[in-house]
C-alpha cells in the first residue's frame, strides 16, 4: 500500500510539474469550444466560399454540435491520450527510474496501479468537463434544443469511459515496448482499428469504440442499434481487467535495471 | 551477510556470469574488481534483486534472494552506476519519495531526509531542482538514496566513476564511514586505489568468471610478486645476463636507466642480485624494492589467465 501511496503523490506531482494536466485539460477545452464555435460559423464561411450553397443543409441544433464533438474526440483525443501518457512505463524502464523504489521495497502491482488510477481519474475528470463545456456552449449558440443535461452528463461519462480503457491500452503497450513512441503508435493503431471491428457480427458489444457509439447516437435518435450495455459493460470490464493484469505480469517479468541485457 | 554461491547468467549467447561464487562477511567493505564488461554491474544488479539468474543461489542475511524478496526490503541499498532521478523533483523531495515507498511515518520521513541531505553533503541544494545537479552532486544524492532505509547491505557499483579528485574523496570518506558505522559495503570499482583505501576482502571478476576472492592481506601474501626496482647511474644498452641467469630471478624489463627485477622469491633473490650488481660496469644510482600494490595483483590475474 506505501507503493500505491507514493506512486500516486509522484504522479500527481509530475503531472502538475510537467503540464500533463494542462496539455490534456487545453488539448480537450480546445475542441470543446470550438466545434460548436465552427459549426455556428460554418453556414456563413460556406456562404462566402460557395455562394447559393442550399442553407437548409447547415442547420445545426445543440444535440449535432455535442456529436460532432463526440466524433472529432474520438480521433483527436486518442492522439492526446497516446503522446502524453506513451513514456508512462516506458520511459521509467528505459531511464532506470524504477531502481531506486524497487531496490527500496516498491511492488510493481503498487507502481501500476497508482498510474493507472492517477491518469485514468485525470483523464476521465477531462474528458467529462470538456464533454460537458461544449454541452454548454452547444446550448448557448444553439438555443432551442430539448437536449437535457441529465442526457448530456450520461454521454459525457461514457465518453469519459472510453478514454479511461485508453490510458488502460496505453499503459499497456507502455509495458509491452521499451521505446514510448512505439508504445504509443501502438496505443494508436490498436484505437483506430477497433471501428472496423465493430463491423464483424457480433462483436459490436465487444469492444470499447462502441461507447462512442452510444454516447453519440443515445443522443439524437437514442437509437444504439444492437449493442446491449450489459454485454458492452461486462466484455469492457473483462479487457480493462486482463489489460492490467498482463501490464503488472510483463512489468514483474522484465528486467528494469538500465541497460540490462547490454552485456 | 552476503552469499552467492555458482552464480551464472546470459543474455542470449553470451555468457555474462560463469559459476560466480563469494561471501561477504558482516561489517566488511569488499571490493568486487574487473575490467570493463567483465559482469559486475550484472553480478550488482542480480544481488540488488532488479534481474533474474540462470543458475546458482544468492542469500542476502540468510535469506535466500528468489524466494524473499520482500523479505529483503530494508535489508539491502543499492547505488547503480548512474543513479536516475526525476528532474523536476528536489533532493529533498525525491528522498521523502523513497522514505514514502520504504514505509516510513511523515515524521520519520522528514527527519530521515534533512539528517541524510547534511550527511551527503546536499542540504542547501535540498530544495533545488535535481535536473540542475551535477553528476557528483547526483552520486551524493544517489548515496543517501540508498542509505535511507538504514540497509545491512549497501551495494555500490562505481560509485567514483566519473568524478572529480575532490568528489572522488568526498564519496569514499562517505563509504568509510559507512563501513565503520557497521554496514556491510559491497563495491564494484575499477579504481584499485579505492578499493585499497577502504577495502578488507575483494573478488577479481574477469570475462564473468572469478579469478581471486580472497582478503587483502592473503592475496598479497599470495599473488603479488616481489620487485626490486634499480636505477643506474647511465643508460643501460641491454639486460645483463648475470641478472637474468639468476636462478630466483623471474624476468627482468630494462627503460633506459632503470630496471625492474621480479622476483620469485624475494629474500633470495636479492643477495644474488646484489652480487650480480656488484659484477656490473655501471653504477647503482638507486635501489629498491617495491611496495606491493592492488594493481599489480590485478594486472597479474587479468593478464595472465
Amino acid at each position: 500500500m506505501s507503493t500505491f501511496t507514493a506512486y500516486m503523490k509522484k504522479e500527481r506531482m509530475e503531472s502538475s510539474r510537467q503540464s500533463k494536466y494542462l496539455i490534456l485539460g487545453a488539448f480537450f477545452g480546445f475542441f470543446a469550444l470550438s466545434t460548436p464555435i465552427m459549426l455556428k460559423l460554418m453556414p456563413s464561411i460556406i456562404e462566402s466560399q460557395m455562394p447559393g450553397f442550399p442553407q437548409e443543409l447547415m442547420k445545426f441544433d445543440t444535440v449535432y454540435s455535442v456529436q460532432n464533438y463526440i466524433r472529432n474526440i474520438y480521433q483527436l483525443g486518442n492522439m492526446a491520450v497516446a503522446l502524453v501518457l506513451m513514456g508512462v512505463l516506458a520511459d521509467e524502464r528505459l531511464q532506470g527510474k524504477l531502481v531506486y523504489p524497487v531496490s527500496q521495497g516498491a511492488g510493481m502491482a503498487g507502481i501500476v496501479g497508482a498510474k493507472l488510477v492517477h491518469y485514468a481519474a485525470a483523464v476521465a475528470a477531462i474528458v467529462f468537463a470538456s464533454t460537458m463545456l461544449n454541452y454548454y456552449y452547444s446550448v448557448v449558440l444553439f438555443p432551442g434544443s430539448d437536449l437535457g443535461v441529465a442526457a448530456a452528463a450520461r454521454s459525457a461519462a461514457l465518453l469519459a469511459a472510453y478514454f479511461v480503457t485508453r490510458v488502460v491500452l496505453v499503459a499497456f503497450t507502455s509495458a509491452i515496448f521499451t521505446k514510448p513512441l512505439v508504445a504509443g503508435l501502438a496505443a494508436l493503431v490498436a484505437s483506430y482499428v477497433e471501428p472496423i471491428v465493430t463491423s464483424l457480427p457480433r462483436c459490436r458489444s465487444q469492444v470499447a469504440y462502441s461507447l462512442i457509439d452510444v454516447a453519440s447516437n443515445s443522443l439524437g435518435t437514442g437509437n444504439v442499434g444492437d449493442i446491449s450495455g450489459w454485454v458492452l459493460a461486462a466484455a469492457l470490464m473483462i479487457e480493462v481487467a486482463v489489460m492490467v493484469l498482463m501490464t503488472v505480469w510483463r512489468m514483474k517479468s522484465v528486467e528494469i535495471a538500465p541497460g540490462a541485457g547490454a552485456q | 551477510m552476503l552469499n552467492v554461491k555458482a552464480l551464472s547468467k546470459s543474455y542470449g549467447q553470451t555468457r555474462a556470469l560463469r559459476d560466480v561464487t563469494f561471501r561477504v562477511t558482516p561489517g566488511q567493505a569488499f571490493g568486487f574488481l574487473g575490467p570493463n564488461g567483465a559482469g559486475k554491474t550484472t553480478a550488482m544488479n542480480i544481488i540488488a534483486g532488479l534481474i533474474e539468474f540462470d543458475s546458482g543461489n544468492v542469500t542476502i542475511d540468510g535469506m535466500d534472494l528468489r524466494r524473499n524478496r520482500s523479505g529483503l526490503r530494508g535489508v539491502v541499498g543499492y547505488l547503480p552506476e548512474s543513479p536516475a532521478f526525476y528532474g523536476y523533483m528536489t533532493a529533498r523531495e525525491y528522498l521523502l519519495f523513497i522514505g514514502d515507498v520504504s514505509g516510513l511515518t511523515p515524521a520519520a520521513n522528514r527527519s530521515r531526509a534533512d539528517e541524510l541531505l547534511d550527511t551527503v553533503g546536499l542540504a542547501e541544494a535540498g530544495r533545488r531542482r535535481i535536473g540542475g545537479y551535477s553528476r557528483g552532486m547526483k552520486q551524493r544524492l544517489g548515496m543517501a538514496a540508498a542509505i535511507y532505509n538504514r540497509p545491512r547491505l549497501l551495494l555500490l557499483d562505481e560509485p567514483t566513476s566519473a568524478l572529480d579528485p575532490q568528489g572522488r574523496l568526498d564519496v569514499i570518506t562517505l563509504i568509510a564511514r559507512m563501513r565503520d558505522a557497521g554496514m556491510t559495503v559491497f563495491l564494484s570499482t575499477h579504481i584499485l586505489a579505492d578499493v585499497e583505501r577502504i577495502c578488507d576482502s575483494v573478488a577479481i571478476i574477469k570475462s564473468g568468471a572469478i579469478v581471486a576472492a580472497d582478503s587483502m592481506d592473503r592475496l598479497r601474501e599470495r599473488y603479488i610478486q616481489p620487485v626490486v626496482d634499480v636505477v643506474f647511474d647511465r643508460v643501460l644498452e641491454s639486460i645483463p645476463v648475470q641478472i637474468t641467469s639468476a636462478p630466483h630471478v623471474d624476468r627482468v624489463t630494462l627503460d633506459g636507466d632503470r630496471m625492474s627485477v621480479f622476483m620469485r622469491d624475494l629474500s633470495l633473490g636479492k643477495r644474488e642480485l646484489l652480487h650480480a650488481m656488484a659484477n656490473l660496469d655501471a653504477d647503482v644510482a638507486s635501489y629498491s624494492v617495491r611496495q606491493p600494490s592492488l594493481e599489480d595483483i590485478f594486472v597479474r590475474l587479468v593478464n595472465s589467465r
